[in-house]
């Protein structure tokens, strides 16, 4: 894969120009924003938009489109590192069960299995039941709910990747395994794995973002965009527009990751993965 | 299934040794009891805490098989008569969801696969782009705001009976059957590039009878494999769409108990999941065997 055929691909390019966007708002929407985003004003609440309030106000008189910005930090910002997070223990955890011995290995496996017994998100809100809704909660919950399918799956790689003739090669000339694991496994491993990341980043938005708005994750006041449209539910017969912006960002921040994740996919030739 | 059903035990056991705050401490505060070290330790020894860990969690587990999580924080009611009240309308919803989802996917699926490259594959690529993206949430409230408030054809509270399982059924489908008719159009793709469909067209039969009699078992039997996985992702799901739709199933009561700190109604709520999701795994691997015929002679091989 050439990096002409990745500018090529319009379903990258596409993907890639819509978190280009949305990451510079993460980073610059503070600065961007054009009121402040807790600034409470009883006044002005439900404010159709306007100059001043370019998105309306929402209940308590809050700028929408600040909160839009500043939310935007938090919930792209969560949603990267939860999924990097889960990638780095998945990528661990995996490579130690397909390099380690049988026993490490049939221990690791089990493990995964008993925790693979759970629906994902039954086990996430199980731990944010145990340690209490808050962002943090909400990471790790959502960490132990879904490293167990990427650790199964770099093992898959690691142990087809264990039979290639070079790796055979080296083992035979005495290689140690932390080198033969860095040097010789894990360059075969990573680049799939990080496509994989690109289109779990998509769904860990959504999930984040779904605990968010069922007030089980970021906290009010904080401009999270799942605890905004969480806000907004309860003013849907008398402010129904307040549903449309946080959604429709949400939508987009998605729709970029599983772009571009689909595109480097199909480019590079990754197996897919089901994405629950 | 044994081993593992013993190991779902030990985590959800192991859950409510995560809170921070003692499980017993918290239902002390709750019940509005006086924090003094002594009444502490006299209502630990009532609940069995003071005890070593594994007798706790074997005294546990007696319960949690026959579902006894004791009365809940909040309302003080039974949570096994409360959850298994509620089971129904989760299952239901669950159930038609599902339903919704196969019948979407192949419909949507199917025509795709036959004319790769055709008009109606890029409208189902389109559909199937934009419904994974689209948080499954926020499409619930639109619809609950067009039919529900500006439409006003749609109950927004009320319970689980008759049609009004349809719009939050449908909004847990949608993001499935995006994923699943991308599967089934790969799959008549490639059931169709095969000798034995080409034997059938030339023989002069017809397109549903190819469909029907060839086709239809050979390429949708991989993706039985599949359904148990997408049980799981529904019975997650129905966590956000029974809360925007009131829905009075077992996952809104749990999202409340989560909210209320109520542990015990939490706790059999993961247990009820792993149990019915385990089962659903189980029953989807036995209706496999059965009706695959390859998958019955390669586990016959390995017996031998």
């Amino acid at each position: 894969m050439s990096w002409a055929g990745i500018f090529h691909n319009t379903s990258i390019l596409l993907g890639g120009a819509l978190i280009g966007f949305l990451l510079i708002t993460a980073v610059a929407g503070p600065g961007l924003s054009p009121n402040d985003p807790f600034q409470i004003d009883l006044t002005h609440r439900f404010e159709p938009p306007c100059q001043t309030y370019p998105f309306g106000t929402d209940h308590l008189g809050r700028c929408v489109l600040s909160r839009l910005l500043w939310g935007s930090s938090i919930s792209l910002g969560s949603s990267v590192g939860i999924s990097a997070a889960i990638m780095c223990l998945g990528l661990g955890i995996g490579i130690m069960s397909g390099m380690g011995n049988q026993r490490v290995d049939f221990f690791i496996m089990r493990m995964v299995d008993m925790l693979l017994s759970f629906p994902s998100l039954v086990l996430t809100l199980g731990i944010i039941g145990a340690l209490g809704p808050s962002l943090f909660s909400a990471a790790v919950g959502i960490c132990m709910g879904w490293w167990p399918v990427y650790a199964r799956l770099v093992r898959g790689m690691v142990l087809s990747a264990r039979e290639k003739e070079f790796v055979t090669a080296a083992r035979l000339t005495g290689t140690s395994g932390i080198r033969m694991t860095t040097r010789h496994i894990l360059p075969q491993v990573l680049p799939p794995v990080l496509v994989l990341a690109s289109l779990e980043t998509g769904t860990m938005i959504l999930v984040f973002s779904g605990l968010g708005f069922l007030g089980l994750g970021v906290q009010p006041p904080q401009p999270e965009w799942g605890a905004m449209l969480n806000e907004a539910r309860t003013y849907i017969f008398t402010a129904p527009y307040l549903l449309i912006a946080p959604g429709a960002a949400i939508f987009t921040a998605v729709l970029g990751f599983s772009l571009l994740g689909e595109g480097l996919r199909q480019a590079m030739q990754v197996r897919a993965v089901n994405p629950w | 299934m044994v081993p593992l059903l013993i190991g779902v035990s030990i985590i959800s056991f192991g859950l409510s040794h995560l809170s921070p705050g003692k499980v017993g401490d918290l239902l002390l505060r709750q019940s509005g009891g006086v924090t003094s070290s002594e009444s502490a330790q006299r209502f630990k020894q009532e609940l069995g805490l003071d005890k070593p860990l594994p007798v706790q969690y074997l005294h546990w587990l007696c319960k949690a098989i026959r579902l006894e999580f004791g009365a809940s924080f909040s309302t003080g009611a039974s949570v096994r008569q409360e959850m298994l009240k509620r089971l129904p309308a989760t299952l239901k919803l669950t159930a038609t969801a599902f339903l919704i989802m196969i019948g979407l996917s192949l419909l949507v699926g199917i025509p795709a696969g036959l004319r790769p490259g055709g008009l109606f594959d890029h409208i189902s690529r389109l559909f199937s782009t934009t419904a994974i993206a689209l948080p499954n949430y926020w499409l619930g409230m639109l619809l609950l705001y067009l039919f529900g408030v500006h439409w006003k054809i749609f109950s927004i509270t009320g319970d689980a009976s008759g049609g009004r399982v349809l719009l939050p059924a449908l909004t847990l489908a949608i993001g499935m059957s995006a994923v699943y008719s991308r599967l089934v159009r790969e799959r008549f793709l490639e059931v169709f590039s095969q000798d034995y469909i080409r034997t059938a067209q030339a023989k002069g039969l017809a397109l549903p009878a190819i469909l029907f009699r060839h086709a239809f078992k050979n390429a949708l039997m991989p993706l039985v494999s599949l359904w148990g996985m997408s049980l799981g992702y529904m019975l997650g799901g129905s966590l956000l769409i029974e809360t925007i739709f009131s829905w009075p199933g077992v996952a809104s009561f749990a999202v409340q108990a989560v909210l209320n700190r109520d542990f015990p109604v939490t706790q059999c709520y993961v247990v009820l999941m792993a149990l019915v999701f385990s089962l659903s795994n189980l029953t989807v691997d036995v209706l496999q065997t059965i009706a695959d015929p390859k998958l019955r002679r390669n586990m016959q091989a390995k017996k031998v």
